[in-house]
């Protein structure tokens, strides 16, 4: 900005002289407003480690199970001791007779305290698993996909195998998942055979199972495995005793030309796309009781005795037939909803305009040519950034919060 | 900040009026140009927004059902502090300032419907009559309340849900 006259800073702005111009320098009153569950990302010690703002499920703030040692307690090398070919301290009578040393035991430490979170890094595109493919905002960056190879063919020849494009950077990626334990829904099937009465009953029964003791609300990083749902027909099942929702995933970029196969270093640029924004609510669906027991009891013999043996087989498979049928109707999942209490709207996502037809385009149609033109300017400032703008979107409520 | 315009100035061209980009406010007046920086998204008054100060809380206005504000001991959330007792806290050194509604038998907030903001270390309530929603966690360091940490940062809408007999229990929401 040039400017003809003396200019005077005021609160929060200050003014540079510089030679034939100034320059404003504007600051806030403090640090930038993060939203729950933000996620920072920093080198230290040799490592790249984690921070995530304190989120909260239905007030509870989730732990980090940790030990000293991630946390960076103060990890000094007394050596070893030539006489006894152990470490200095190693010996039990220093530990309180734990065979743990103090800096590996696993701790609880809540979000609030900020723990770190120790990541560990997958690699993602060139040098990554077969097929593996990197977002488009990262090969806009200069991260490569891996190449598709047909190893199907009969000969694959070495020699003719892709190589690098010129500058590439390499991509890896850890995800920060929040774990809810809950109860599970399992299913049993037990046959038994009734050879003297000539049919077998099987019997499929709902229950739930607890969630593993000790296992708690909590944080941790690595790889977000999507819900598996469960199939009401199948005889034997057992739902997985908890719910995962993937709060961040994290990606490392390296510079251009970094060796394949490298380990990140302070080098390598950070990203971080967020998955979740605001507080939750959490609540699991109820246990449906299966109706009573409403086998068919008794039919009298028929044909003097002679028939009974058919009949039994038949009330049998009819009364199995019933019990799966109430079963699969009852076989709910366990998993639970998790939600942000908006008072009903939960959505900054307008919705997308509609695109002009062709015939639109024809003539002076100005009004749908800017609309079109503003459509194609959002979607391309969307495509430069991982995370949306505030304000940021919320998980709303879903309706089987209602059913049962 | 404003930039001044001495009286042997001549008067600025149009084309050396500072421009602005995304993020800043600028005002013309006969004194100059007026720049208001953004603030950073440092302040946002959300609704429940807690303040500390000693063993008392503020917390800024909500409402629930978009009718109804909360008490504090009586009196109008907007009018009276929440006082923290130290003995109100879990082994931990947590406890909450949290909403609690009495519906009536419909299950409806009204008029006379309990709808109180007070100091508690309980979590989610198990009875069906009254039902809780935390707004922010208090950490004490000992006898001393030492950092609050928001929870609730919109209006909510409160529903009771009372399923079938033998389907479980009452569910207080806040949607």
């Amino acid at each position: 900005m040039s400017v003809r006259f003396p200019t005077l800073g005021g609160g929060g702005a200050r003014v540079t002289q510089g030679i034939g111009r100034q320059s404003f320098t504007a600051r806030g009153s403090g640090g930038k407003w993060r939203h729950p569950w933000f996620t920072a990302l920093r080198h230290e010690q040799g490592q790249w480690t984690a921070t995530v703002k304190p989120g909260f499920v239905n007030g509870q703030c989730p732990i980090v199970r940790t030990t000293a040692l991630e946390q960076g307690a103060d990890a000094k090398d007394f050596g070893t001791n030539p006489l006894t070919g152990k470490k200095y301290f190693s010996d039990p009578v220093f530990n309180g007779g734990q065979t743990v040393e103090p800096k590996l035991v696993r701790v609880d430490v809540p979000l609030y305290l900020s723990p770190r979170l120790t990541m560990s890094w997958r690699p993602l595109g060139w040098d990554g698993p077969p097929g593996s493919q990197v977002p488009e905002f990262f090969a806009n960056l200069g991260a490569g996909s891996q190449p598709r190879i047909d190893l199907s063919a009969p000969e694959v020849n070495l020699d003719l195998l892709p190589q690098p494009p010129e500058g590439l950077r390499l991509l890896r990626v850890c995800d920060v998942v929040l774990h809810q334990p809950r109860l599970a829904l399992t299913s049993t099937l037990n046959v038994l055979p009734g050879l003297l009465t000539g049919g077998f009953a099987a019997q499929q029964t709902l229950s739930l199972l607890a969630p593993p003791a000790g296992d708690s609300l909590r944080l941790f990083s690595g790889v977000f495995q999507p819900p598996v749902e469960i199939d009401p027909t199948a005889f034997d099942f057992t739902e997985q005793p908890f719910d995962e929702r993937l709060v961040a995933r994290c990606y490392l970029l390296s510079p251009p030309k970094t060796p394949q196969l490298s380990e990140p270093d302070a080098t390598w640029t950070p990203y971080v796309q967020h998955f979740l924004f605001w507080n939750l609510e959490y609540q699991t669906p109820s246990f449906q009781q299966v109706p009573g027991d409403d086998n068919i009891q008794f039919i009298p013999p028929l044909a003097g005795g002679v028939a009974q043996i058919v009949i039994n087989s038949i009330t049998s498979q009819l009364n199995d037939a019933t019990q799966r049928a109430f079963n699969q109707i009852v076989a709910r999942s366990m998993a639970g909803t998790h939600w942000t209490a908006t008072g009903g709207g939960h959505s900054s996502v307008f919705p997308e305009p509609e695109t002009a037809s062709a015939a639109g385009r024809r003539g002076l149609a100005h009004a749908t040519n800017l609309r079109e033109r503003s459509l194609a300017a959002d979607l391309a400032r969307r495509a430069t950034r991982l995370n949306p703008a505030f304000p940021y979107e919320a998980r709303g409520a879903s309706t089987t919060l209602f059913s049962s | 900040m404003i930039a001044r315009r001495p009286e042997t100035m001549p008067v600025p061209e149009a084309v050396l009026r500072p421009q602005l980009s995304a993020g800043g406010r600028l005002q013309v007046s006969t004194l100059g140009f007026s720049f208001t920086p953004e603030a950073g998204g440092t302040r946002w008054p959300h609704p429940w927004k807690p303040s500390l100060s000693g063993r008392t809380l503020r917390i800024a206005r909500g409402i629930v059902d978009g009718l109804w504000t909360p008490q504090i001991a009586g009196k109008p959330m907007t009018e009276a502090l929440l006082e923290l007792k130290p003995e109100v806290q879990n082994e931990k050194g947590e406890s909450w300032a949290a909403l609690e509604v009495e519906p009536n038998k419909d299950g409806l907030l009204d008029q006379d419907s309990r709808v109180e903001i007070v100091h508690t270390k309980e979590g989610r309530s198990v009875d069906p009559k009254v039902g809780r929603w935390h707004l922010c966690l208090i950490l004490w360091n000992g006898q001393a309340a030492q950092q609050v940490l928001p929870i609730a940062m919109f209006n909510p809408r409160y529903e009771r849900f009372q399923p079938e007999a033998g389907q479980g229990a009452v569910r207080h929401l806040f949607l």
